[in-house]
């Protein structure tokens, strides 16, 4: 269809009747990724609630978010037919640039409350609210315009996809859309061809990429990164196949609903933002190395009482005045009564540069509880065999206690990302 | 049984030799914990040879033994193998 701006789009939407969704509690399934793009911004301010429903749901738990929502409507197949009135208003003469586009036929707009289900894979289904408003709090409203392309590599039902959506709605930036399942083939040759210079995605989904042919090709000024720890390995090699890029790497809390971004190419965040925090919520370390977030907006002076401080989960320690993440408190793998963090192993494996992929996991052992184990993939060039393990785990040895050197060093075809893009964690909750 | 030996000692000498630790001559008599195998290596050891031969005889057991000799270790490998 060609490119869509926002004028045409808001014209195009003016000829669906909105009073048949008007205080409605409306579900977003699968659908053409137009359609879907129309849906939410035609729904939004017209809606009394959207949900979003993730792709992986299987049946009973999208019967189960549908009751909890209390839907009304659920919105998949063709969508509201969006695209035929689209193609029609690309056709329509009288259409112009400067059509007054407020003599709309909706009723005035109301706060649709956003309701997003967490990531997490197992336990009851999570819904969380939030309003446009939240959802772009922390994301700059300038506006950027035609210097980035940003491609879209999430399904936009996930937050990591929705995030960069309405990122490049704020900024008035074109953003690149991809069918939901396309493969990764597809996806570069069209990053290629419609000249993506902008990507967000989680250093798994970064290193995945980097192994593509066509990853060479891309030509990019913009690298995001989040949604998984960020080791100083993956920011080394972004910068060097990159090196005119800016690359930001973000922290991001849905706990304490907070995030920032860190801009200086250096893994974790400056010991000094403990101090000086970046976005003026205070943050301290706890004694069990938890970061943690003052839950008072105001500027009152900070104090100690823990009912003022929300517990991140992410384990921290501080190295070189740099709060570096260790993993998450309730992932670790626990080795005769030693907690390990599996992040902190994965990060010094991937020092190794013939190692593309590493999972660090727990195995059970009726000795000590769990053992370590790293589940490897190499660099395509790379052989797997005895020699390559000895070397990984001479590194290892070199570099982390003894019961963090992992016991079993196993192969690993082919890595599986979560729909959202980051390595699926067997021992989290 | 001596395949089995075989296996053992092969496993501990490859597990001392990952952790880059030493090991003694292994006889019949050694004190296991003596030997250059701490609790760990043990624990490594024991999960090596369940993926080796496909039992875990410290699981199977109904009342905990604690092995010292290296004999004594063979020999508990000896008795829960699946017949």
């Amino acid at each position: 269809m060609g490119a869509i701006n926002t004028r045409k789009l808001i014209a195009a939407l003016d000829g669906i009747d909105a009073m048949r969704w008007h205080g409605k509690r409306v579900a977003i399934g699968a659908l053409p990724i137009l359609e879907f793009v129309s849906a939410l911004v035609f729904l939004d301010g017209l809606a009394q609630a959207i949900l979003l429903l993730p792709p992986e749901d299987d049946v009973q738990t999208r019967e189960a978010r549908l009751a909890k929502a209390e839907i009304d409507i659920i919105v998949e197949g063709d969508g509201l037919g969006f695209s035929k009135l689209l193609a029609h208003s690309f056709n329509a003469t009288g259409l112009n640039d400067n059509a007054d586009l407020t003599a709309t036929q909706r009723p005035a707009a109301s706060q649709t409350t956003w309701l997003l289900p967490t990531s997490g894979t197992t336990g009851t289904p999570k819904l969380i609210a939030h309003t446009y408003a939240s959802l772009t709090r922390s994301m700059t409203a300038r506006r950027i315009g035609n210097d980035y392309a940003w491609g879209s590599l999430y399904s936009l039902r996930r937050f990591a996809g929705l995030q960069v959506f309405l990122q490049s709605w704020m900024c008035a930036t074109p953003l690149i859309l991809i069918e939901e399942g396309a493969d990764l083939h597809n996806v570069m040759t069209r990053f290629i061809d419609l000249r993506c210079n902008a990507l967000s995605a989680t250093p798994s989904m970064w290193r995945k990429l980097a192994m593509h042919p066509l990853f060479e090709r891309l030509t990019l000024k913009q690298i995001t990164l989040g949604g998984e720890i960020v080791d100083q390995s993956i920011l080394d090699m972004l910068n060097k196949r990159f090196p005119a890029a800016r690359i930001t790497h973000i922290y991001a809390s849905t706990e304490a609903g907070v995030g920032f971004g860190v801009r200086d190419g250096l893994a974790g965040f400056p010991a000094d933002y403990l101090a000086h925090p970046p976005l003026g919520v205070a943050m301290r370390i706890d004694e069990r190395n938890h970061l943690q977030f003052c839950t008072r907006a105001d500027q009152s002076p900070v104090t100690d009482a823990d009912s003022e401080w929300i517990d991140s989960g992410d384990v921290v320690e501080i190295q070189a005045s740099r709060v570096r993440f260790l993993g998450r408190a309730n992932g670790s793998i626990n080795v005769g009564g030693n907690k390990v963090m599996p992040e902190e192993i994965e990060s010094i494996i991937k020092e190794l540069p013939d190692v593309a992929f590493v999972q660090v996991h727990a195995r059970k052992s009726a000795m000590l509880g769990s053992l370590v184990e790293a589940a490897i993939t190499p660099m395509p060039d790379t052989v797997f065999d005895a020699a390559f393990k000895r070397k990984v785990t001479a590194h290892c040895r070199a570099r982390l206690d003894d019961f963090k050197v992992p016991a079993f060093i196993v192969a690993a075809d082919a890595v599986q990302l979560t729909a959202s893009g980051k390595l699926s964690r067997r021992n989290e909750e | 049984m001596t395949n089995l030996r075989d296996k053992i000692i092969t496993a501990i000498q490859e597990i001392a030799d990952m952790r880059g630790t030493e090991v003694d001559v292994l006889e019949d008599e050694t004190i296991l914990l003596e030997s250059g195998l701490d609790s760990l290596g043990f624990a490594i050891l024991v999960a090596r040879l369940e993926e080796d031969l496909g039992y875990d005889p410290f699981v199977l057991m109904d009342v905990p033994v604690y092995p010292g000799t290296l004999a004594e270790f063979i020999e508990i490998y000896q008795r829960f193998a699946p017949q």
